[in-house]
């Protein structure tokens, strides 16, 4: 009749628990239970095998059949190896590759000059909360929403020879598509149109981010607009800039929608990865062709990938 | 299947026919190129068709005179411009030539192939200039705005223009170029219907193909579509226009029928090497050498694979 086994503890039945326990603060993977392991395997599995199935085989698959001179029809193993001759005809005897290499070039100087500083000027300004800041900012980012396919209906509207509005306002007859001199610039200036909303809306974020109380140590200490934003404001959106950087090449590397819906990548439009789908995509199928232009397309960006990476390594050593 | 089909001629047979002998296509329609032109517009300024290329060139200086646009032109698209290199490769070098070359059996670097490249840029003043700007459409409509004076391109420029205009539309064949050679031969592309090699139901995919081969099916393109004509012979065609009848009557009595540049010849040489050539001949008309033998290495490149 004591009241002691109420309370009694059983050594035997306490100990593992305490040991589990134990165990369990001691080493790490014991914490997660059997569905989070599987949840986490899912989580790294699922998109690893879709970079891998839909990216990196492919871009494989890509390298190799350049190789070859595939036109996309009977079976695989009918395939010619015709090994270097697709590279030596793109540089050779392809009149459209130089052009091309050219315009890609002209693309990132054109947005890396004109349309990314653009973009962040506006930023800028946007930042100083003026009056109807929400309409501009809607209003400029706006076209980054459009499909391209319909921002290149709007321009045919306005650069049409016969018929556009451009040339109906202006009184000129100026073949704004159709002179190979001039549809670059064309298209360029429907291109940067796009682009500096795109920038704007990201630097805008970025400086929306900046610490206020280093633009009033600026302002007491006496520094104009200007200087306080190069010497204070730039150097602290690093990490934006950086990123503003990468978008630009990227979107100069894969300019192609404009330029294609205009007159599919020609007479004076001609772009690599214009060359690529003219290539491969459609009646002309010259899938080894086509795919040795992508690989030289594969090789420039990765010169790019690498200065990029090799200056944000830097950085996180620094 | 073609054992069931009926209604459809030698003719249209052969061009079905692939090199081993078996049918790999049922036709629907088919168009002639030809240059086409108002009636009223010619009537109004006294105009004749012209037979001989000098007559072509009196009649397209009369027309810059009178301030059209003597031969209209958009190859903004690529391939228009294909239409007029066959004719004159047809016209001046023949039939045989033309699909050799088409073939992969000639030189592209060939007198024969200059020859036609310097007659065009002999013709390419009287075409409306900028002409890479311009798709055929707005081309055809320059020819119904009465800004143009003819226009070389298939039957279905008549898509351009409304229903009570069709009958102010009219044609002529090419104008003969070499009185040895004559003006008998055109383009008349055939579109038609193919089967996939392995199609997930065979028998209704047949089926189907009886019936666009059919007079039935042929009917229905006769009633929809003024710009075209339809291949089998049994379909009641007494509802053709003028202009279908004549073009008809202009298929039916040639004797040296082309499929146009980019169907007689490979679809990768023709899209990816002509277009761009071509387009450069009418940006520069006078480095016709430079292209040919650019176009020959290409090809030589494409041909044997």
């Amino acid at each position: 009749m004591s009241d002691l086994p109420l309370i009694q503890v059983d050594p035997a039945v306490s100990s593992p628990a305490a040991t589990t326990r134990k165990g369990g603060r001691g080493r790490g993977p014991r914490l997660l239970s059997r569905t989070d392991r599987v949840v986490i395997t899912l989580m790294v599995l699922v998109p690893l095998l879709l970079v891998v199935g839909l990216v990196w085989l492919p871009a494989v698959a890509t390298v190799a059949l350049s190789g070859t001179n595939w036109d996309g029809i009977g079976p695989l193993g009918e395939i010619e190896w015709v090994g270097g001759r697709n590279y030596s005809d793109v540089i050779n005897i392809y009149p459209p590759f130089v052009p091309a290499v050219q315009h890609n070039l002209l693309w990132l100087a054109a947005l890396f000059v004109v349309a990314t500083p653009f973009g962040m000027f506006l930023a800028v300004l946007l930042d100083k909360e003026i009056r109807g800041s929400r309409f501009y900012q809607t209003a400029l980012y706006l076209p980054v929403v459009l499909s391209l396919a319909l921002i290149g209906f709007v321009w045919q509207l306005i650069y049409s020879r016969d018929q556009g509005l451009l040339n109906a306002v202006l009184g000129t007859s100026t073949d704004w598509y159709g002179d190979p001199d001039v549809n670059i610039w064309a298209v360029l200036v429907a291109a940067g149109w796009r682009h500096v909303g795109y920038i704007m809306l990201l630097y805008l974020a970025g400086l929306k981010g900046v610490d206020p109380s280093l633009r009033e140590a600026a302002s007491v200490d006496g520094a104009s607009e200007v200087t306080t934003f190069f010497r204070v404001v730039f150097p602290v959106l690093r990490p934006i800039n950086i990123i503003v950087l990468v978008v630009t090449v990227i979107e100069s590397l894969r300019a192609f929608d404009l330029v294609w819906v205009v007159n599919k990548g020609r007479n004076g439009l001609e772009m690599i990865s214009a060359l690529v789908t003219q290539n491969v995509v459609g009646e002309a199928s010259r899938i080894g062709f086509g795919s040795a232009l992508a690989t030289l397309m594969l090789v420039v960006s990765l010169v790019f990938i690498t200065i990029y990476l090799a200056t944000v390594m830097k950085e996180s050593r620094k | 299947m073609w054992g069931k089909l009926s209604g459809y001629s030698d003719a249209f047979k052969k061009a079905s026919t692939g090199d081993d002998g078996k049918q790999y296509f049922v036709p629907a329609s088919y168009y002639p190129w030809a240059m086409f032109y108002r009636k009223s517009v010619w009537q109004q300024r006294g105009y004749q068709v012209p037979k001989t290329l000098d007559e072509l060139n009196a009649l397209g200086a009369q027309m810059k005179k009178d301030g059209l646009n003597p031969i209209a032109f958009g190859d903004k698209d690529g391939w228009p411009a294909m239409g007029t290199f066959d004719i004159l490769n047809l016209r001046i070098n023949g039939y045989q030539f033309h699909v050799d070359l088409m073939a992969g059996k000639e030189a592209w670097t060939s007198d024969k192939v200059k020859k036609v490249f310097d007659s065009w840029a002999g013709l390419l003043p009287l075409h409306q200039p900028d002409s890479l700007g311009r798709t055929w459409q707005e081309a055809a409509q320059s020819l119904q705005q009465k800004k143009s004076g003819m226009y070389l391109l298939g039957l279905f420029v008549a898509q351009q223009f409304t229903d009570d205009e069709q009958s102010d539309l009219d044609f002529f064949t090419f104008p003969e170029i070499d009185p040895a050679i004559g003006a008998k031969a055109l383009d008349a592309p055939i579109d038609g219907y193919m089967m996939a090699r392995k199609p997930k139901s065979e028998a209704n995919a047949k089926k189907l193909l009886e019936f666009l081969g059919s007079a039935d099916a042929a009917n229905i393109t006769v009633k929809n579509d003024p710009s075209t004509l339809v291949a089998n012979s049994g379909a009641d065609v007494s509802g053709y226009t003028a202009l279908q009848k004549k073009a008809a009557e202009l298929v039916g009595s040639a004797t040296e029928i082309a499929q146009f540049l980019d169907r007689d010849t490979r679809p990768d040489f023709a899209s990816t090497v002509i277009i761009p050539a071509i387009q450069q001949f009418i940006k520069d008309p006078k480095d016709i050498s430079g292209l040919l033998t650019s176009i020959e290495n290409q090809k030589k490149s494409i041909f044997t694979g």
